[in-house]
């Protein structure tokens, strides 16, 4: 049992086998995905922050953090049917005003004075911020793309 | 166990373990996947109905379109301590349509309003569907790996049998190869690096076997000529010197006591060229011997020879018995085991020769056993009898061994027994 290159070739079938169970196993947590309720004094600092300058009347109804292999986002309900969405950070993403209107001075500026220069309905339900461009959607129905430096790419009435 | 089986055994246990392993990750990656969108479609209906219930809209009726059936109330104080509350659950709930109770996927979350009530919304889906998917699933994927495996194995056994083939030829013409009648050397035309120096190796080792014993038989055959001659010549001389009348009574004992030593050296010689034969593999040919004619007159030359002993002897045995081996074999070995009963029995003594079915037996009278493990070497003879080369034994068991026959030694009653199992 000197030499024999098929011995050698066993422990290569062994080890595929042990690489591929690593493999699995370190793939789950990135393959796990969950969401869970929040308390209120769970959300980032930044956001509970937000939360209070820009909808001083209201109440958080409910939170949740949603965690995914690669991106953390919390979700806040606001005892006015308002939904906020933050990212990892507690930097706003979206706020969904379905049955009022986004404080105006949340709104980017560029894209108010868009709004104003064109004579558009200037109360915005919706507005959110994607890393490649910024979507608002006015309370008439028209909905409004702009690219990162906020020039229109989509216009959509 | 051939090596492919080895090697399909192996192959048969590492693709099912890997496949399995695929299989559960596999199935549980896509049902995972599938509850994954009922939760998706639970939540963004729980969404409507929260912001639509706390701006104090009117909420969609109870049945969606979407399947998904929904209540609000207000949260048991229970309830309430456990805000937030936020679950996905499998549980059977009551279908009004159908009156009766159906497995379902169950979003509850407790949230609370401006005044701070708590409130429970449950938003449910049946998930029948699902179960009939899950179920259809894993049919598929037993199908699956039964194919796969299959698949795997046979593309296995038919790559390894097709690059093992040149092993197997190999392996046949090892079996047919016979020094005698050598065949040549190994021809395979393949590209197998392994096979190729296999092949190589064994036919420079073939070879070199060839060349050695065809040199080896030639050099016992002149050996055994110059050999022979001279002996004979010196006898021949000595045997006139003895007609000298001559010579004085002393120089004719001299002359005995040079021509004895001279003639056992002659057998001796005989003896190791025919051993030497034997386990070369001399004495090919075979023919149907029947042992009592072959037996009878040897017997009656040793009575002959050995007149002065006064021995008694008998002959036993089937008349029509025959053995199946060289002739010059069968002489060489009944008349060695003959001419050992005949010169070791002390003067008086009994010899019995007998044969029954496939046992051959030589017995004579004799005071002490003999050690049976050394008898049959080279050799090992009483160095007392002038006439034995002491290789008269090994010759009979070199004989039988190549035969397949068995050659034992016993003691029995005081006397010798040697007997020979003879394989048909």
């Amino acid at each position: 049992m000197t030499i024999n290159p098929f011995f050698k070739k066993h422990g290569l079938i062994k080890t595929g086998i042990a690489a591929t169970i690593l493999i699995i196993l370190a793939a789950i947590p990135f393959l796990a995905e969950y969401e869970r309720p929040l308390k209120e004094s769970k959300l980032p600092a930044s956001a509970g922050s937000f939360i209070k300058s820009a909808f001083p009347e209201e109440r958080i109804s409910f939170a949740k953090i949603e965690i995914e292999a690669l991106r953390t986002e919390y979700e806040v309900f606001l005892s006015n049917g308002t939904k906020l969405v933050f990212n990892g950070k507690g930097k706003w993403k979206e706020i969904d005003c379905k049955h009022s209107s986004v404080p105006a001075g949340i709104i980017p500026e560029q894209i108010m004075d868009f709004i104003i220069k064109h004579g558009l309905d200037p109360s915005v339900q919706k507005i959110s911020i994607g890393r490649k461009k910024t979507e608002a959607e006015l309370s008439d129905g028209t909905e409004l793309e702009f690219d990162r430096r906020f020039n229109l790419i989509g216009f959509d009435d | 166990m051939r090596l492919i089986d080895d090697i399909m055994i192996k192959v048969a246990a590492v693709t099912a373990v890997l496949l399995m392993v695929w299989a559960i990750v596999f199935y549980a990656a896509i049902t995972d996947e599938m509850v994954d969108e009922i939760d998706d479609s639970l939540e963004l209906t729980a969404e409507n109905i929260i912001t639509d219930f706390l701006a104090g809209e009117s909420n969609p009726p109870q049945e969606t379109g979407s399947n998904n059936s929904y209540s609000i109330k207000k949260a048991t104080a229970s309830l309430s301590s456990s805000y937030p509350y936020y679950k996905f659950e499998d549980r059977d709930i009551w279908i009004d349509d159908k009156d009766e109770t159906e497995p379902a996927r169950v979003l509850s979350m407790v949230f609370k309003d401006k005044d701070n009530q708590a409130y429970l919304l449950e938003v449910a889906t049946p998930t029948f569907d699902i179960a009939d998917l899950k179920r259809t699933l894993l049919l598929m994927i037993a199908i699956l790996y039964a194919l796969l495996f299959l698949a795997v194995l046979m593309t296995a056994y038919f790559a390894v049998e097709k690059s093992m083939q040149p092993l197997y030829s190999m392996l046949g013409w090892m079996d047919s190869f016979n020094l005698r009648n050598n065949n040549g050397p190994f021809k395979n035309e393949t590209g197998i690096t392994e096979f190729r120096q296999l092949i190589e190796a064994a036919n420079n080792q073939v070879k070199r076997m060839t060349d050695m014993y065809e040199r080896q038989n030639q050099f016992v055959d002149n050996a055994a000529h110059e050999m022979q001659t001279p002996l004979a010549i010196a006898m021949n001389r000595i045997e006139e010197l003895q007609q000298n009348p001559e010579l004085d009574e002393s120089t004719l004992d001299s002359l005995a006591g040079i021509k004895a030593p001279l003639r056992r050296l002659s057998r001796l010689h005989r003896d190791m060229l025919n051993l030497s034969r034997i386990e070369n593999g001399a004495y090919i040919d075979r023919q149907d011997i029947n042992i009592r004619d072959l037996i009878a007159p040897m017997a009656e030359d040793f009575q002959d020879i050995f007149s002065e002993k006064g021995l008694e002897y008998s002959i036993s045995g089937n008349r029509e018995t025959t053995v199946n081996m060289n002739a010059a074999l069968a002489e060489l070995l009944f008349g060695n085991l003959l001419r050992n009963a005949w010169l070791h029995t002390s003067p008086g003594g009994k010899i019995e020769i007998s044969w029954d079915g496939r046992e051959f037996s030589v017995s004579n009278s004799g005071e002490a056993p003999l050690d049976g493990n050394i008898i049959f070497e080279r050799f090992r003879h009483n160095s007392k009898s002038p006439n034995s080369s002491g290789l008269g034994l090994a010759i009979c068991r070199s004989i039988c061994t190549r035969y397949g026959f068995s050659i034992e030694y016993s003691y029995k009653k005081n006397k010798h027994f040697f007997t020979i199992l003879i394989s048909l």
